[in-house]
């Protein structure tokens, strides 16, 4: 059956939009990124079923913002925009191969990328059970993601200082 | 460790029916112990009803699919693309949208520059010819090519003077094509919409294209006076408006 993506955006949307909005702090670009996310949700349509399209999409505009800043240069505005900007900038190294699996991880049981799952625990409050649960993994296998991430983000703090 | 208030994430999940049985719970006894977590609840449903009005589920979705469907090749603009377009009255952003890759550059100095504009539809993008004639609600895209590497000013404006930068990107742009990353609706302004795309070896000034095109906007022949600029190639593309 078709995707009705009309029902889609009506229903999911504004709540798609409002994450983009947080992450990217730009109008324009959050217009854009919420595009992007339904787009890709479209091309992928065959691998949706049995999936919960508002996690889902959650994680796909997460996806689709950290890649955005990724190539943004400007100064967070303030402390949960610098965390997210470090954290799209500090994962930079894996940034390139993980944007081009990102579609198969989103829309299979694959482990998601170490960035989503850094911003879902640090900006979004999630206990380490419910990242694990939000993106497939095992509690202990986020766990170790993030204790990687932190390492990277002090070694990109301490260059910087 | 006891936690705080539902997060974000969860309340947006839970208007949205998506959450386990704990979380339901969860939500539920602070929607009892704390108005202020009712509060943030109605301001999403008010701002759900906001996004819905800003950008119509018919037309978002006409613009989504119209992407989808579009061919990989040249899918995305250069991340260079300004993100700080600004908007006027005469057109309004609304989706992005990846115009298919035209390759073939010609090698004499300006002759190979070209500004280009599609209509957007479900049915994907249609190329437009200078002086034709739109309705307000069509949603265009504009591209443009440069035949030598340089810098580009994209504007547009309408018969009330409302200026639109579709694009100004700082850096220099390599030979080729550029799709803007954004489209466009046209509103019900009257008369006209006209893009202007100005090229050139240096950093264009957008002052100075803005001051010239006000000058233009009020001469006697806004849809086709150049504007000019010393050391400069430049495009122009008018789009008529249906009266409705």
């Amino acid at each position: 059956m078709a995707l009705d993506v009309e029902q889609l955006y009506r229903t999911y949307g504004p709540m798609v939009l409002r994450r983009c909005r947080r992450l990217l702090r730009d109008e324009a670009q959050a217009l854009d990124a919420m595009q992007d996310t339904f787009v890709q949700v479209v091309r992928n349509q065959g691998r949706l079923d049995g999936t919960a399209p508002s996690s889902l999409l959650f994680r796909l505009a997460t996806n689709v913002c950290l890649n955005k800043l990724r190539t943004a240069r400007r100064k967070p505005e303030d402390a949960d925009d610098e965390l997210v900007l470090s954290i799209a900038h500090g994962l930079d190294e894996d940034a390139r191969a993980q944007a081009a699996s990102m579609l198969r991880r989103l829309f299979s049981d694959a482990p998601e990328s170490s960035a989503t799952i850094a911003v879902l625990h640090l900006l979004d409050g999630m206990t380490h059970d419910e990242v694990a649960a939000e993106v497939g993994l095992s509690v202990s296998g986020v766990r170790k993601r993030l204790r990687t991430l932190s390492a990277r983000l002090e070694k990109l703090n301490e260059g910087g200082a | 460790m006891a936690r705080k208030e539902p997060e974000d994430w969860l309340l947006e999940r839970y208007r949205l029916g998506d959450v386990t049985p704990e979380q339901r719970q969860r939500v539920d006894a602070a929607l009892s112990a704390d108005p202020t977590v009712r509060a943030r609840l109605e301001a999403l449903e008010a701002d759900d009803a906001a996004t819905l009005a800003a950008h119509p589920p018919m037309r978002v979705a006409a613009s989504i699919r119209a992407v989808a469907a579009a061919p990989a090749e040249g899918r995305r603009a250069p991340a260079w693309w300004p993100v700080a377009a600004v908007l006027a009255a005469g057109v309004v952003a609304v989706v992005a949208w990846p115009g298919p890759v035209e390759d073939d550059v010609r090698t004499e100095k300006g002759a190979g520059v070209s500004l280009t504009l599609f209509k957007l539809t479900s049915q994907g993008p249609t190329a437009l010819a200078d002086g034709v004639t739109v309705k307000p609600g069509d949603v265009v895209q504009p591209k443009f090519r440069l035949d030598e590497s340089g810098h580009a000013v994209l504007v547009s404006f309408d018969a009330l003077g409302q200026v639109t930068v579709h694009a100004a990107p700082t850096q220099r742009l390599e030979v080729g094509t550029v799709t803007t990353d954004r489209s466009f609706e046209l509103d019900a302004s009257p008369g006209f919409e006209r893009f202007i795309l100005v090229v050139g070896p240096s950093p264009i000034s957008l002052e100075a294209v803005r001051a010239r095109v006000a000058s233009v906007a009020t001469s006697s022949d806004p849809r086709r006076a150049p504007l000019g600029l010393p050391g400069t190639t430049e495009r122009s593309f008018t789009l008529l408006k249906e009266t409705p």
